[in-house]
């Protein structure tokens, strides 16, 4: 089988169960170069689990995942951090009782190849790729806007900065393909539209090719190039945000079915929107 | 980050891979080498049929209190994800009431015999009754004294070394409070210990003891109680909710502390129980009798797939069975039974982590 | 508000009430009289003779910091009055007060009755129980309890006052925080790098220089000391750093012993090997016991490491004491007349005399003690630590980020089991002989507890552990009986009130000014 080289990444008919219940049933996505591809879907609907299936945290019962025409189907989260897919976690998972830079020095894990050895007799390895990595997490932490708070204790964040310090932990290991899930969960408006910014200049200035979940819609329409939306674990819809918006299946399944008028109502109020804008 | 989130049991799902190697090449080792011995003992047999009837009669009997003590331990693994280390030793004290108890029944005089030996149905039931009930309210307090201010520690390790230290506590507090030297139980002559009922079989006989035949029948019996007692009233549905899911549990109305006491106070019971029995039929004990024990009923809850109950009660059961007859199957030193006890939970852990019964993925965690 | 208060305070009493029973039964109340006699008159008190006033004085203060407790249970805002206190203090006083004097009227008529309870209870000789009875007959000594436990009562009612109204603790509290900001140790050793150094360089030198000037005893007890921070340095590494709990330390401590004993005792095998070689390998065999140990959990949860070095421990503990062995572990006469290391003749030629060997052994263990810390700090603050740290606090996500959970947890194991190994031979080194009564399950225990009452994690917490746990009983011999018990509750009030430990980790500041996003762009090329 031949893959055409322009995906990062490639999901095949991806099936997922637990027990009787079927979590995603054959979804399939295509992820373009420097792209960003959003998967909506109510709760519930097998986003998440989606992830963790391309991140390596389930096996899938069914389908492929290629990275990079590479089928990564089975490898352990670690090989797969190894390969430069790395992600963010819905309910914030920081390492809570270590300090922010040390946060981002463990995401750089894969890229650094001193050994214990080296560590125990200080080699000129070891003082240099500590030194650099130290340099790269500042660097980092200066990107995303934490520079200030590189020493302080990662519980201590305030819940913005927690989301951006997952980013840059997430940015250690030279990602080809970065996984955000929900990162603009609990934001408010100002703090959301910094985060479309960051996200923006990841793959403007970064290239990184960037799969997200989102549940605010005003991000979702606004970065995404394509868009995934997952209910009951089954894929509904697949195109731009433009074709989203107007997909009949998809506003069912958002808003339920017979709600005709209230969807009229509100693509008109949209439309209203739009054109004020 | 948050104390709730599932700690995952050996997910299999994505550690299949990386152990494979390991897990193949300590099969095929121990099972070749059990392979020989079984051939071994055909061709040349050491011990004639009834030796062996004999192994398995002591096996069941000491499989049976581990089976009583591997429930505490599975119960509590289910509802506090916790090895409760000092379940040994809440055994331990159950051993002691009865002991005091017999003691007492011993010198309370009935006209012209004593209390024990005028009444011993009573006696041995009333032991047993102090003998759980003082291992359950002991139970109870260290859940409410060592556990539960500790439910949502940010270190994850905090209970279970409050668990070490509660065990320690315990041991050393019994030790200088009642003395290190053994004590012997005092049984009624209706149970009197190393008596029973000898069954000659071909060349040799296997002693029956009445003690033992106690031991294994109250064992069985407490254990299918609770088994129903699990499956069929509102707490034991509670229990098993809150091993399912402790969130979710809390949300449909289950008070989360108040199941949690009840499970210790259970679990306290039986462990209570199989320290009386562990008193009268073994006779000799100190504050240290619930050190092995404990390990060993962890070991049986490991075998039988911790937190799944029925398979504690059969982890018990084999690992005691295994235990008497490994020296003899494997031609060592009985001085060597423990070792073989400890030596099946690594190859538990190497090559089924989930336990013989357990199901391979019963949860994955949630990211 | 009477009814709760006096429901309240009875539970608060029945808690001091059985305190002080159980103290009675395990003898702590007299042993604690003993020390504080012994502490204010200087004299050695006969432990049959303990005055009265010292007993009352330890039930006093058991009742006073009950006391004090239930009058701090209300928060802040709403305090006690005076008569509810007052009336709370009576109750709590009354019931400890009934249930101590029940005691003592059962053991005391037991007593008089010339019976001996030893035969249930071993703690309790009758001149213990006499002690008990403040020395006089039942009735007198009910009520020497009823005033003792009043006057606890009224002392921390009447304190309690006192710091209320003035304020007092908050004000000094407050005036020490000042000072602490006033001082400004830390930055001045910020701003000044080089203090810090020539102050560490200063207690090196002033660590070296002490076996020099300090007694045998010292020395044998700050070799144990030592040996101990030794160990706790390897179990902080696995405990501490990788967030797995190890249960069965001592069996690589045994490891190590049986190891460098067999290669350098004369007897069985009469290699008679030499010190370091012998070092080195059994720290090797301890490594390798550590990496046995850790293949079997090395994808399973922390907990189940607990269990399985437990065992371990036990296998190797039984092994060891087993016919099995006996010809080579000498059985349950252990191993005799292990090799001590030779003194170079440098010592010799400067100080015109030979070292004496217990001060030489001192150096040594020093020697191995200063490179195990060393080695353990280039650990923590390496990649490899942080790997670790990053387990122990998720290791899920730690795995995503691309650490090979299942190999550092092996790895941490291994080191640790190294170092346990190193300190077990310089222990059989030590004592020139090793047995399998040495390494029980207890010696696990204050291994562990070494590590936790310092602070997991932390190096400096680690070694103030070694010394509170193996240090202080020494100064305090009478409580020797008591160190277990009081360990074990140690172990559950720290991880309840302080989980962190006494001198708990502290992060260090790793940052530099950032640089350009131009290099970031070029870094994060793949």
């Amino acid at each position: 089988m031949t893959k055409k080289p322009s995906y990062v990444l490639e999901a095949e008919n991806i099936t997922i169960n637990f027990g009787g219940l079927t979590a995603v049933n054959d979804v399939s996505l295509q992820v373009p170069f420097e792209s960003i591809i959003s998967i909506i879907g109510p709760n519930g609907a097998g986003k998440t689990t989606f992830f963790n299936c391309i991140s390596g945290f389930y096996a899938c019962d069914n389908g492929t995942v290629f990275f990079q025409e590479r089928p990564i189907n089975g490898i352990p989260t670690d090989e797969i951090a190894n390969l430069g897919i790395s992600r963010t976690y819905q309910n914030i998972r920081l390492f809570t009782n270590m300090s922010v830079i040390e946060n981002v020095l463990i995401g750089q894990q894969p890229r650094l190849r001193s050994t214990c050895i080296d560590t125990l007799f200080q080699t000129f390895r070891n003082r240099r790729e500590e030194k650099q990595s130290i340099q790269k997490a500042c660097n980092l932490l200066d990107f995303v806007g934490l520079g200030a708070y590189a020493d302080d204790v990662a519980n201590n964040l305030p819940y913005g900065a927690q989301r951006r310090l997952e980013i840059a932990r997430a940015l250690g290991n030279n990602p080809h393909l970065l996984l955000l899930d929900e990162p603009c969960a609990g934001m408010n408006p100002h703090e959301t539209s910094a985060m479309i910014e960051l996200i923006n200049t990841l793959r403007s200035q970064l290239k990184i090719t960037i799969v997200l979940i989102e549940h605010d819609m005003k991000v979702v329409m606004n970065i995404s190039d394509s868009i995934l939306v997952l209910d009951h674990g089954e894929k509904i819809a697949q195109g731009t945000p433009d074709e989203i918006q107007s997909n009949q299946k998809v506003i069912e399944a958002y808003l339920g079915s017979g709600t005709e008028n209230l969807v009229e109502k509100y693509s008109r109020r949209k439309a209203d929107k739009g054109n004020l804008d | 980050m948050d104390a709730e989130k599932p700690h995952h049991q050996p997910s299999a799902k994505q550690t299949v891979k990386r152990i494979n190697w390991l897990r193949w090449i300590v099969g095929v080792i121990a099972g070749a080498y059990v392979l020989y011995r079984i051939i071994i003992q055909i061709i040349q047999p050491e011990y004639g049929p009834v030796y062996w009837l004999g192994f398995l009669n002591t096996g069941l009997i000491v499989g049976g209190m581990y089976s009583l003590i591997a429930i505490g331990y599975t119960l509590v693994y289910g509802v506090m994800l916790l090895i409760n280390f000092a379940h040994g030793d809440i055994m331990m004290l159950g051993c002691f009431a009865g002991y005091f108890t017999f003691e007492f029944f011993n010198f309370l005089k009935v006209g012209e015999s004593n209390f024990l030996n005028a009444y011993p149905v009573p006696a041995i039931i009333l032991a047993f009754l102090i003998g759980a009930s003082v291992s359950a309210v002991s139970g109870f307090y260290l859940e409410k004294i060592a556990y539960r201010p500790l439910r949502n520690s940010h270190v994850r390790l905090a209970p279970l070394i409050s668990a070490v230290g509660a065990s320690i506590f315990l041991e050393t507090a019994a030790q200088i409070m009642f003395g290190a030297n053994k004590k012997t139980y005092k049984n009624p002559l209706l149970l009197e210990r190393g008596t029973g009922w000898n069954i000659k079989m071909g060349d040799g006989m296997i002693v029956i003891t009445k003690t033992g035949v106690f031991s294994l029948i109250m064992a069985v019996v407490l254990m299918i109680a609770l088994y129903f007692f699990v499956q069929k009233t509102k707490l034991g549905k509670s229990i098993r909710a809150v091993s399912q899911d402790k969130n979710t549990a809390q949300l449909m109305g289950i008070n989360l502390d108040r199941v949690t006491s009840q499970t210790f106070i259970i679990s306290g019971i039986l462990a209570g129980s199989a320290g009386v029995m562990w008193g009268l039929h073994n006779g000799l004990f100190n504050h240290f009798v619930g050190f092995l024990p404990g390990i060993k009923a962890f070991t049986a809850a490991v075998l039988g797939g911790i937190g799944n109950i029925p398979g504690a009660m059969a982890g018990g059961m084999i690992l005691g069975i295994v235990e008497s007859v490994g020296p003899a199957f494997l031609g060592i030193d009985f001085q060597l039974k423990d070792v073989i006890a400890f030596t099946i939970l690594i190859l538990v852990l190497i090559l089924k982590p989930s336990g013989l019964f357990g199901k391979s993925s019963s949860s994955v965690e949630k990211v | 508000m009477m009814k709760t208060i006096l429901s309240k305070s009875s539970k608060f009493g029945i808690v001091a009430g059985i305190i002080l029973i159980f103290c009675e039964m395990i003898n702590l109340t007299s042993t604690l009289a003993e020390i504080l006699e012994k502490l204010f008159t200087g004299g050695t008190a006969a432990k049959n003779a303990i005055t009265p006033f010292y007993m009352g004085l330890v039930v006093g203060l058991i009742v006073f910091f009950t006391t004090i407790n239930f009058l701090r249970t209300r928060n802040s805002q709403k305090k006690y009055s005076f008569g509810q206190g007052f009336f709370a203090a009576v109750t709590i006083s009354i019931v400890s007060g009934l249930l101590i004097s029940l005691l003592n009227i059962i053991l005391g008529s037991y007593l008089v009755n010339g019976k001996d309870v030893r035969v249930y209870l071993e703690a309790l000789a009758p001149d213990v129980i006499r002690a008990f009875l403040f020395q006089t007959d039942i009735q007198k000594a009910v009520t020497y309890y009823f005033m003792s436990t009043i006057l606890g009562s009224m002392a921390a009612l009447i304190l309690f006052w006192i710091s209320q109204k003035t304020n007092q603790p908050a004000k000094s509290v407050r005036a020490l925080t000042h000072l602490k900001e006033k001082i400004q140790i830390g930055r001045a050793f910020e701003r000044y790098p080089a203090v810090k150094t020539v102050l560490i360089l200063l207690l090196i030198i002033a660590f070296l220089l002490l076996p020099l000037v300090i007694n045998a005893y010292t020395i044998s007890v700050l070799g144990i000391v030592l040996i101990y921070a030794i160990m706790g340095l390897g179990l902080n590494l696995i405990v501490g750093l990788s967030g797995q709990l190890v249960f069965g330390y001592v069996a690589f401590f045994a490891l190590g012993a049986y190891t460098f004993g067999l290669l350098t005792a004369p007897k069985p095998f009469g290699i008679e090997m030499n010190f370091w070689l012998a070092l080195l390998v059994s720290l090797i065999v301890a490594g390798i016991g550590g990496f046995l140990v850790g293949l079997p959990i090395m994808n399973l949860r922390g907990d189940y490491l607990a269990i399985v070095t437990l065992g371990f421990a036990e296998i190797v503990r039984i092994l060891i004491n087993s016919n099995l062995m006996a010809d080579y572990t000498g059985g349950p006469q252990g191993i005799k007349n292990i090799g001590q290391p030779i003194q170079p003749s440098i010592f010799e030629k400067y100080f015109g005399e030979p070292l004496e060997d217990n001060v030489w052994f001192l150096y040594l263990i020093i020697f191995v003690f200063l490179i195990v810390l060393y080695a353990a700090f280039r650990l923590q603050y390496s990649r490899t630590g942080r790997s670790w740290e990053a387990m122990r606090e998720d290791e899920t996500v730690a795995q995503a980020c691309g650490v090979t959970t299942s190999s550092y947890k092996v790895l941490a194991i291994v080191i640790g089991a190294a170092i346990a190994g190193a300190a077990g031979a310089l222990y059989a080194s030590r004592n020139t002989y090793t047995g399998p009564s040495e390494y029980a399950f207890m010696v696990s225990v204050n291994a562990l507890a070494v590590v936790v009452v310092g602070g997991m994690g932390s190096i400096p917490g680690t070694l103030l552990g070694a010394f509170i746990i193996k240090g202080l009983p020494e100064l305090l011999r009478d409580l020797e009986n008591y160190r277990m018990v009081v360990f074990g509750a140690l172990l559950i009030v720290m991880m309840i009130i302080r989980p962190e430990g006494i001198w708990p980790v502290k992060r260090r500041k790793l940052s530099v000014a950032p640089e350009s996003i131009e290099i970031l762009k070029e870094d994060l090329k793949p």
